[in-house]
């Protein structure tokens, strides 16, 4: 994000904070559509996704005011969320396999061809294969392209563990493709981030 | 499959493409527009946590130095049910005689005078001998 950028979302966040819902509006169609695809790689079922989507952004509009501006917004807003998605997990729901559905409804390996079926299984293989943290970074590495920083922040931890995992992600990664005769991901001069 | 391979593929998957739609969006901000913000503490509510946190290590302190200076005292472990034989005062007193008869053969004190207080404190004797 731009400097400009960043001052307009910061002008933003300190009209919603005096009570502005159309300021607000704004700040949800900024990343109503990151936190969406972020919540549904994750939840037992897309109904489970847009509830904890609606959630976050209430908690997110009534406790603006404790917003503190040295952190970015969508650091504090991915925190909140998957807070959300931990009580959430914490009720029993009918599970539902999610990424068949994304794939289907959006943009299906039918439409696509081979190489999106392959990029569609990546995130299956990777959601089945890795552990909750580390399919958390590579997501947040990867498809919203944060830094190490902001990723320890959302996720409580150093930098350096964001790093690690992401590493230990890809190695587990690659030896999954290898085993499906992909080709590995990454040698070992590759995996430096 | 290269490292920026992999980026791409991750980042171009359609599970990366999924937007929100409109009734999505409209029931979100129709749960924001009946929430109430929560308002932010005014510095007055934000002094008081910080003045009771700076007061209770001067409570404290205060009453450490109040048990400092107090004595403790251990209870007895049977309680007290009356002076025994050689705390009496009859005991005390008998002494008391012995000891003043031992002065009147040491001192220069005229012996009639000497023999009166003996008689009194004889007489005292007699009064506080509870064992009669």
């Amino acid at each position: 994000m731009s400097v400009p950028e960043q001052k307009a979302e910061l002008e933003l966040i300190d009209r919603a904070r005096q009570g502005s819902v159309e300021a607000f509006e704004q700040l949800v169609l900024l990343y109503q559509d990151s936190l969406y695809r972020f919540l549904l790689v994750r939840a037992n079922s897309r109904a489970d996704a847009e509830d904890i989507l609606q959630e976050t952004f209430v908690a997110v509009f009534k406790y603006l005011s404790g917003y503190r501006s040295k952190y970015r917004f969508s650091t504090w807003l991915f925190t909140i969320a998957l807070r959300q998605l931990g009580r959430q997990r914490r009720r029993p729901s009918e599970p539902e396999n999610l990424l068949d559905t994304v794939a289907c409804g959006q943009a299906g390996p039918e439409q696509h061809g081979i190489e999106m079926e392959q990029r569609s299984s990546l995130w299956q293989m990777s959601r089945a294969c890795l552990n909750e943290a580390q399919f958390t970074a590579l997501w947040l590495f990867y498809v919203e392209d944060m830094p190490l920083v902001e990723i320890g922040n959302i996720m409580k931890r150093p930098a350096s563990w964001v790093k690690v995992n992401l590493m230990r992600a890809r190695r587990r990664l690659s030896k999954e493709l290898q085993k499906h005769h992909f080709e590995p991901f990454v040698s070992a001069k590759e995996v430096t981030l | 499959m290269s490292t920026t391979h992999l980026k791409e593929s991750l980042a171009k998957a359609p599970e990366t493409k999924v937007k929100v739609s409109l009734e999505l969006h409209r029931d979100i901000m129709r749960a924001v527009k009946l929430a109430e913000p929560v308002s932010k503490k005014t510095a007055f509510y934000r002094v008081i946590p910080a003045m009771g946190a700076a007061v209770l290590p001067l409570f404290l302190a205060g009453v450490f130095f109040y048990l400092s200076q107090t004595t403790a005292v251990a209870p007895l472990a049977t309680p007290v049910q009356g002076l025994s034989q050689s705390q009496s005062p009859v005991s005390s007193l008998e002494q008391l005689a012995g000891e003043l008869l031992v002065l009147s053969k040491n001192t220069p004190l005229p012996e009639q005078e000497l023999r009166k207080e003996l008689e009194r404190l004889k007489s005292d004797l007699e009064r506080f001998d509870f064992r009669s």
